[in-house]
């Protein structure tokens, strides 16, 4: 990395834009600068850089006239590519959707341009979100910024990757299981997953419905709360959206550990030390600088850990099998070229050819969760866990305000390290699943690694609609961890 | 049955919920300008489409429930029914599994004037799927997704039912049932409701039920009798020469009049159903049903009671009324006000105006937009201001002009009341005019008749139009034809 | 419940799935679903009592929506995107019901 001062955040963006100390179209063409430069990351899969160029130019005529500005105008910020916007290609990372546009604009697409949002392309994701790694999309993997061989983390690796190189001041992804935290831990971004409801999903290809959120990823908690400001509320295309005002971050929810009790299951620090000891070094390093700047530390007992890294995979699938049903051949999307063949030949050739092995394989096992005789032992048992794993994070509740764990049990992996078994990779989701299987809102927040440069993050999930708790949380950790620097790793 | 085999038929019955917009989108259900022109993305099954559960729908199934007597469940879970099919965008339909809005009903109606009961299982509310169109393109099916998404009920009963009539009648029951509902508009040829029926047989006496076939595509009260009566004799030989029935899902065709296996249905599906994660539970209030339950109008059965027995209405009157519920929205408190109006009002709709319409190939439908001006005419000739003539004259002037308009009903209705049709008024008129134009009675004495038209012109003007054509112009031949002798 | 994963369960699902499962990499594939489905298995060892399925977070949720109709696509937007359209509608292989 040639940069010298890292790009700026949501916030300075904003705020630089807004009192004409730097034009729109300056921040924008930054922000496709960066992507240019590193395009070899694998971040982008499509720039829109005329038409991000056209709305920057938009702001600062707007406020050439001296009309008043939207809280984002002229802040450059990416889609994760499962978010639809109006006559983009929309592919979701996946080879079934080559050539596809969309004829509509997702929920907070709408709501970011309402905000005067610089909108830079569509960025890379495993295909349908079913990835922990940013490697099965058919765009390719990923890079790590800070060690190109590495994985990205997934399946918003696109959205990581884009923020930590500074194309774009944020991005949206989709969190399902994991997939806005563990990227942004692994790329030493911000990610925040909202409580399930706080955001529609209208315009956002499904992977699995009662689980996922659109989350965002930035340089910091305050861009990613003002991010979030701007796209969450109720929405009348959503029958899942909370019928709430949008979240509204308040400065007076402070930057304070003082008074924060931080609920700190047992076990969970452990598990992540047995499989790479610096995270575990990290994270408790980080606690123990959070109880130094008032924080109280409280053990939590939450059972079940394994048992949650089940459900979620069941659960998932299970959706998702019924979610990936509309891609048939029929109505758009990819169709076998080959000819004589009945409907429901053409239907399963069409989707054998275009889907990629992990789609189907997760296809497959929630297929076979609901199948007859086994749905009850597995769809339904799966929510049973669901069930109990809630409640049991429900009582936590009295005793602390936020829940702390690792975000990820390991850090970055190579991308040439193989898994034969697949289960092994879902294992990465384990700290994770839990806030999207209870729906609550969950924020990782990079904190100094004790060895290498690798990016560790810690996680903090917070009760339903308590972001506000989440952000003073993650405003204490960058308070007690100081500045980051930028990705040293670099493009190959 | 012959051969003491009883028939045992339960139905299916799919009726579309008469609202403005679909159950998850709001696309309109009215009928659209082509294939494909009433579609939403959520109707395309476009990627990042989600449901949202129109009011009205849940509110008409709440109420076909309550007008059968059904529990309503105080949440409603929607679900997903999984399979493939080109006309079924999203893989799955959205439908009720093992929670029914609606469930342990009752379906009352008349088995050859004797009262009959019908166990109703459950109704659940579902959306329909495509059209697949095998006739447009060689060798293709084209699929149309105007009706992806209408609403409905699907209204499943046990198997109650023990002939062919009595399936007949109760699906003609429950069709006024959902018509006077107003949650259907029970339309048969446009498909607003479809009839399944699941058929088996058994020896008289046996407490079994036997494997059964599910017919479809019954979509007349006669297809259902036709069907049920054919496939009942089908199993009872198949049984009776040992070969059995097996379980399937067989079509009428009402051409060849026999049911037939249908292709690609063979294998026992498996739907996998799931709650519908994009459709969180929705609560239905108890009070909100009550409510509901309180605002329900008379249905068909008390209906028949209290035209037949209670106003003496003649029984095709009282079937013509229930036929089509808007008839009664309008007559309902004069027919009840009392039996004498209601027999004189119902026979003049029925009798006389159904009359007068069917020379002109018109169903009294197509003048119910009038039938406020109808009823007025009625009263006024049944309070004798109007002759028998004058009314059938009233009644053929509406009919030939613009019918559905009430306006045209009341320009007649007004015209019969000013016409000058008393010979006393109009002779002193005629021998005026006569004694006035001598020249002009000359010349048509002399043969140019064509004058004729000159003295009905002035006597017309005279009468401001409003002398009775028929009579001035009989009046005015004899009187012109009388001065030449 | 323990589940003997084996080749026709997989070809099974995978034909309610409308997934084309090809001999030659039925071996693999069988074995990754197996691995897949063991570790769905672990739920038999929660003990979950009679607790009700939780299918979304217990959340405020909107109501119904008013019957209002709205806007549809023009047919354009939807043949722009199919793969075969024709006689106003979707072309798919001659159906025989
Ligand atoms: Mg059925
Ligand atoms: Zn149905």
């Amino acid at each position: 990395m040639s940069r010298e001062t890292p790009p700026m955040g949501v916030l300075a963006t904003a705020q630089a834009i807004a009192r004409g100390e730097q034009s729109a179209e300056a921040a924008t063409r930054a922000a496709l600068d960066a992507a240019d430069a590193h395009a070899d990351l694998g971040a982008f899969v499509e720039l829109d850089a005329d038409g991000a160029l056209e709305t920057a130019r938009a702001v600062d005529a707007a406020r050439a006239r001296g009309e008043a500005l939207g809280p984002l105008a002229g802040v450059p910020i990416s889609l994760k590519d499962n978010i639809a916007a109006r006559d983009w290609a929309l592919s979701a990372g996946s080879r079934m959707l080559a050539g596809y546009r969309s004829p509509f604009d997702a929920t907070v697409t709408e709501r970011l341009r309402a905000a005067g949002a610089v909108l830079l392309g569509r960025v890379n994701m495993d295909e349908f979100g079913m990835g922990s790694a940013t490697t099965t999309g058919v765009a390719g993997p990923a890079r790590n910024p800070w060690d190109a061989e590495r994985v990205a983390g997934g399946s918003s690796g696109g959205s990581a990757v884009a923020v930590a190189i500074g194309a774009g001041a944020a991005s949206l992804g989709t969190d399902t299981g994991g997939s806005v935290r563990l990227p942004a831990a692994l790329c030493g971004v911000v990610g925040l997953k909202p409580t399930y409801g706080r955001v529609s999903r209208y315009g956002v290809v499904a992977y699995a419905s009662s689980l996922e959120q659109v989350g965002v990823l930035a340089r910091d908690v305050d861009g990613a709360a003002a991010v979030l400001a701007a796209i969450s509320g109720a929405c009348p295309l959503d029958a899942t959206a909370a019928p709430l005002p949008p979240f509204s971050p308040r400065s007076s929810d402070g930057a304070d550990a003082a008074g924060l009790r931080i609920g700190v299951p047992e076990g969970f620090v452990d598990k992540a030390r047995a499989a790479d000891p610096a995270v575990a070094e990290a994270i408790d390093a980080a606690l123990a600088g959070l109880r130094d700047a008032g924080a109280t530390l409280v053990p939590v007992r939450l059972e079940e850990l394994d048992a949650a890294v089940a459900a979620y995979y069941v659960i998932a699938t299970a959706e998702a099998s019924t979610n990936l049903s509309r891609y048939d051949g029929v109505r758009y999307g990819h169709r076998t070229s080959e000819t004589g063949l009945g409907l429901g030949e053409l239907i399963a050739r069409s989707r054998t050819e275009s889907f990629g092995d992990e789609v189907q394989r997760r296809i497959l096992l929630g297929t076979f969760a609901l199948s007859a005789g086994y749905h009850d032992a597995f769809y339904a048992r799966a929510g049973q866990v669901r069930r109990k794993l809630a409640n049991a994070v429900a009582g936590a509740w009295d005793d602390c305000d936020v829940l702390a764990m690792p975000t990820s049990p390991v850090r970055a992996w190579r991308l040439d390290q193989r898994f034969d078994d697949p289960t092994a990779v879902y294992a990465m989701d384990v700290f994770t699943v839990l806030a999207n299987l209870c729906g609550l809102p969950a924020l990782s927040v990079p904190v100094r690694s004790a060895g290498d440069a690798m990016p560790i993050g810690l996680q903090f999930m917070a009760p339903a609609f308590e972001e506000a708790t989440l952000v003073r949380a993650g405003r204490a950790v960058q308070a007690w961890r100081g500045a980051l620097p930028m990705p040293t790793g670099g493009p190959r | 049955m012959k051969g003491d085999w009883e028939i045992v038929v339960g139905l299916e019955v799919h009726a579309q919920l008469a609202t403005r917009s679909k159950l998850f989108s709001v696309a309109p259900t009215a009928e659209a300008e082509g294939p494909n022109h009433a579609v939403t993305p959520l109707c395309a099954g476009l990627p990042g489409t989600l449901p949202r559960i129109n009011g009205e729908a849940l509110r008409l199934a709440a109420r076909a429930g309550l007008g059968l007597g059904c529990q309503i469940r105080d949440t409603l879970w929607m679900a997903r029914k999984s399979y493939f099919y080109a006309d079924l965008p999203k893989g799955y339909q959205i439908s009720q599994h093992d929670r029914p809005l609606c469930h342990d009903g009752e379906l009352h109606f008349l088995l050859e004037g004797q009262p009959q009961v019908l166990e109703i299982e459950r109704i659940h509310l579902e959306e329909d799927a495509g059209k697949s169109v095998h006739d447009a393109l060689p060798g293709a099916t084209v699929v149309d997704l105007n009706r992806a998404g209408v609403p409905l009920i699907e209204i499943v009963s046990r198997p109650g039912l023990r002939s062919a009539e009595a399936a007949a009648a109760a699906f003609a029951e429950l069709r006024l049932v959902l018509m006077h509902l107003g949650v259907c508009d029970g339309s048969l040829e446009s498909g607003s409701m479809r009839c399944d029926a699941n058929v088996s047989v058994r020896p008289r006496g046996e407490t079994t039920l036997r494997t059964r076939c599910e017919l479809k595509n019954l979509n007349s009260l006669r297809a259902v009798r036709e069907a049920v009566s054919f496939e009942a004799q089908r199993q009872r030989i198949a049984w009776e020469s040992g070969e059995g029935v097996v379980q399937q899902t067989r079509l009428w065709d009402a051409d060849a009049g026999r049911t037939r296996a249908m292709r690609g249905k063979e294998d026992a599906a498996d739907y996998r159903y799931m709650p519908d994660p994009d459709l969180p539970p929705l609560p239905v209030p108890k009070a909100w049903v009550a409510g509901q339950r309180e605002t329900l109008p008379p249905l068909p059965m008390e209906l028949r009671r209290t035209l037949g027995e209670t106003l003496g209405l003649a029984e095709d009157h009282v079937a013509l009324l229930l036929d089509d519920p808007s008839l009664l929205g309008v007559l309902g408190p004069r027919l009840l006000a009392d039996a004498e109006t209601a027999r004189s009002l119902a026979g003049f709709l029925f009798g006389t105006l159904a009359g007068v319409l069917r020379k002109r190939e018109l169903e009294l439908g197509a003048v119910l937009p009038a039938l406020e001006a109808l009823v007025a005419i009625h009263d006024r000739w049944r309070a004798g201001s109007l002759s028998n003539k004058m009314l059938g004259e009233v009644l053929q002037a509406g009919a030939d002009g613009a019918y559905a308009i009430p306006a045209t009903w009341e320009t007649a209705l007004a015209d019969a009341g000013s016409t000058v049709s008393d010979a006393s008024a109009l002779q002193p008129l005629i021998d005026g005019l006569i004694a006035a134009h001598p020249a002009e009675v000359e010349q048509y004495r002399s043969g140019k008749t064509k004058l004729f038209g000159f003295f009905m012109g002035l006597a017309m003007r005279a009468t401001a139009g409003k002398a009775d054509a028929a009579m001035l112009r009989a009046l005015m031949q004899r009187a012109l034809d009388a001065s030449a002798d | 419940m323990t589940v003997h994963v084996d080749q026709a369960l997989l070809q099974h699902v995978a034909k309610l799935a409308r997934i084309e499962v090809a001999s030659e990499q039925a071996a693999a594939t069988t074995a990754a679903f197996a691995a897949m489905v063991a570790m769905a298995e672990r739920l038999a060892d929660v003990e979950v009592g009679d607790l009700e399925p939780m299918q979304h977070p217990d959340h405020p949720y909107p109501d119904a929506r008013a019957d209002e109709a709205g806007a549809v696509l023009p047919p354009q937007a939807l043949e722009a995107n199919a793969p075969r359209f024709g006689a106003g509608g979707f072309v798919v292989p001659r159906v025989v019901e």
